[in-house]
């Protein structure tokens, strides 16, 4: 039994560390998408759901405008099968916010291009994330199928041509981690972009129940983590990470040289306390239901135009639930009360442990160092990394 | 004749509350985000409508018991710092 001491704490009542509103939001415009990617956390029940009409989404933008929200990330699904996107960008507009894409860039032409020029659409956009999965079309269209790559590498290079403030990002798989020196090179050296970002593929969606292999293994994750270590130095910085193999390196090599230095661990770290997101944002599915989390999808928290966003924003017990979880010591979990590196740790993002362990006051294998470092003679954690990995 | 200066928020900014005595006012076209106190607050609601220095200063006055010049002196500085950024308009 996994039992956990917490602190009593009233679940609608919001710590005074929230804010009273959002400073932005994450929407998901559409569940519809033209690729079927092997690891794609907004798959599976998620397509079910109907796409929410243009009104709904103004009305709910409204909301934000009062509530003097400044951001918004719009992604789907894939955010260009939405044929009203540009409607909906300039409702972002007309209420005040900022925003940013997440594509999958294959559906980006050169009259998409033309449509972001109409308008303050260029002005208000904070960036447009593509997603490039490998340095060829074979590996690419491996993650992304079906025949994907040219179709986004056009769409990347339509961006940068017209100086667009594009990032790109790549998501480390089984399909491409052997592939990561001739992606940096194409990304960085033939495409010519200032950097990419890095994540790894896990436990959601798609990658739950699809047929084919696309986790990374603990070998190829120890071949991604040393690989990117060493192109980062070489690429002088321009291949980052908050998540994922390159996050898990750094975290785990600072752990090493503060245990040398006879460290015990790291201001604010601890406890559960990895994710930020919803002492800052929400998000809202694209059906009009709010969550604490596109990635945490379950935890459903009532619907746009119907519960009002400021009430759910301080009050829901879900987003209570997930603020809480950094108040919760590492050592009040049964898996790490007796581990000596838990002043360094903070227990791995709230989405993944839930979708792996279906709870959330828990910790993610993969962000523990003693596992890593397999100082942990306890057979069922090891039993449960060997299953997490 | 000297002309007198009338000070009127930007239509595009908003207010977002952080705390009770805590605001940010952020422009989106800039991209600018300015933090501000309950009486900056007052003083960007108030400007939704164009006003003089002084007439900023006598609705303020209304609200708080501070003496008429250490107002001005405050809410000057306040103006010019937010129409340095384009929270807040000047027109003569």
């Amino acid at each position: 039994m996994n039992s956990i001491i917490a602190p009593y704490y009233d679940p609608v009542v919001p710590s005074e560390s929230v804010p009273l509103a959002p400073k932005s939001v994450d929407i998901s415009i559409t569940g519809k998408c033209n690729l079927k990617c092997a690891y794609c956390f907004y798959a599976d029940e998620m397509q079910g759901l109907s796409d929410l009409p243009f009104d709904r989404w103004d009305a709910f933008f409204q909301e934000c405008e009062d509530l003097g929200v400044q951001r918004a990330t719009v992604s789907g699904g894939e955010a260009f099968c939405r044929p009203d996107l540009f409607r909906v960008i300039d409702s972002l507009i007309d209420h005040k916010m900022r925003y940013s894409l997440l594509s999958n860039g294959t559906l980006i032409t050169k009259k998409t291009i033309n449509s972001f020029e109409e308008g303050k659409r260029r002005l208000r956009m904070d960036s447009i994330q593509i997603s490039i999965d490998g340095s060829s079309a074979s590996i690419h269209n491996k993650s992304r199928p079906p025949d994907s790559f040219d179709a986004a590498v056009r769409g990347l290079r339509l961006l940068l041509d017209h100086e667009f403030p594009v990032t790109v990002r790549v998501t480390i798989n089984a399909h491409n981690v052997y592939d990561l020196e001739n992606i940096a090179s194409f990304l960085l050296e033939d495409i010519g972009i200032k950097s990419f970002g890095t994540n790894e593929a896990d436990y959601f969606g798609s990658a739950r129940c699809g047929a084919q292999r696309v986790l990374l293994s603990e070998k190829e994750r120890q071949y991604a983590m040393d690989t990117l270590l060493r192109l980062q130095k070489e690429y002088h910085g321009r291949i980052n990470a908050m998540a994922g193999p390159l996050s898990r390196a750094h975290m785990f090599s600072d752990i090493e040289q503060a245990v040398r230095e006879g460290k015990t661990g790291f201001s604010g770290r601890g406890t559960l306390c990895s994710c930020g997101g919803v002492f800052q944002k929400i998000s809202v599915l694209h059906d009009g239901t709010m969550v604490p989390c596109n990635m945490l999808p379950k935890l459903t928290m009532g619907v746009i135009g119907i519960n009002p966003v400021s009430e759910v924003w301080l009050h829901h017990p879900s987003m209570n639930a997930v603020r809480q979880r950094r108040k919760i010591p590492l050592t009040a979990l049964s898996t790490c009360t007796d581990c000596p590196y838990t002043g360094f740790c903070t227990g791995g993002c709230p989405a993944t442990v839930m979708s792996k362990t279906g709870r959330l006051l828990a910790r993610d294998p993969l962000t523990c160092y003693r596992l890593y470092i397999g100082d942990d003679n306890n057979e069922q954690h090891i039993e449960g990394y060997a299953e997490a990995v | 004749m000297k002309s007198i200066q009338k000070y009127k928020r930007n239509h595009i900014v908003s207010i977002r509350c952080v705390s009770s005595s805590f605001y940010e006012v952020f422009n989106p076209d800039t991209n600018t985000v300015v933090p501000i106190n309950q009486t900056g607050k007052d003083i960007i609601e108030f400007l939704t409508s164009a006003h003089t220095i002084n007439e900023i200063c006598t609705y303020l006055k209304e609200l708080y018991e501070v003496d008429f010049e250490t107002l001005k002196e405050d809410t000057s500085e306040f103006l010019k710092e937010t129409c340095t950024v384009f929270i807040v308009e000047c027109s003569s």
